[in-house]
């Protein structure tokens, strides 16, 4: 994993968030992490990630996830939005692919699958990065 | 696992050919505790499993509460919906 490459991670679960954040930070990349979406906004105002790991349902949160993603794709349409959550009605998933997530994963997801997505969507992003360059 | 119970596969049936609708929150309360508790469970053990390290204590921990939070969900939601209890 590119050193640079930046990840937010939010979901109103500390632990869960904390977890994630610990499985991207062993493969090298910078995480971030909030349990509030409002809170998401202000870190991804700053720090520009380049992956974004949103879970939706965030009954405590000042947005829910749906709600961070149209946020963040109204600014960007460049970087990752990575759905990670344990709703798994259709509804939900074409409401978040509408909004521009560009994947969907539902919990529980083991380790190995997870960071078999997360590898696939870091290659993508450093060969757009390379690309750009 | 639990080994399947011997008329499981014809419970399935029944619930089916029943049209058995189980109330929307009981499947909210369900899904939103034991999906976000597994899915924390999984993570703590297959890290364990897979770097061949033991769970740290913090972790273990961890994983333990969560599970006694799905009995005690379970728990919690049996006696909210038994009949025995609705009728009080």
């Amino acid at each position: 994993m590119e050193k640079s490459l930046k990840f937010m991670v939010v979901d109103d679960e500390a632990d869960i968030c904390e977890y994630v954040k610990e499985v991207i930070e062993k493969k090298g990349g910078i995480g971030f992490s909030t349990t509030d979406g409002r809170e998401a906004l202000e870190i991804w105002e700053r720090e520009r990630p380049d992956v974004n790991v949103i879970d939706i349902h965030m009954p405590y949160s000042s947005l829910d996830g749906l709600e961070l993603l149209a946020k963040i794709r109204e600014k960007d349409s460049d970087s990752v939005c990575v759905i990670l959550t344990r709703m798994d009605d259709e509804e939900t998933i074409r409401r978040a692919k509408t909004l521009g997530a560009n994947h969907y994963i539902t919990k529980p997801i083991g380790l190995r699958e997870l960071e078999e997505v997360l590898d696939n969507i870091l290659n993508i992003v450093k060969h757009n990065k390379t690309e750009g360059e | 696992m639990a080994r399947p119970l011997p008329q499981e596969p014809v419970f399935y049936e029944h619930l089916k050919k029943e049209k058995v609708k189980v109330d929307s929150r009981i499947w909210e309360i369900l899904e939103h505790h034991i999906r976000n508790d597994l899915f924390l469970v999984e993570m703590i053990l297959e890290t364990s499993f897979y770097d061949s390290a033991p769970v740290k204590k913090k972790d273990m921990k961890m994983a333990i509460e969560r599970i006694k939070n799905i009995v005690r969900v379970i728990s919690r939601l049996k006696k909210a919906t038994t009949r025995e209890n609705l009728a009080t």
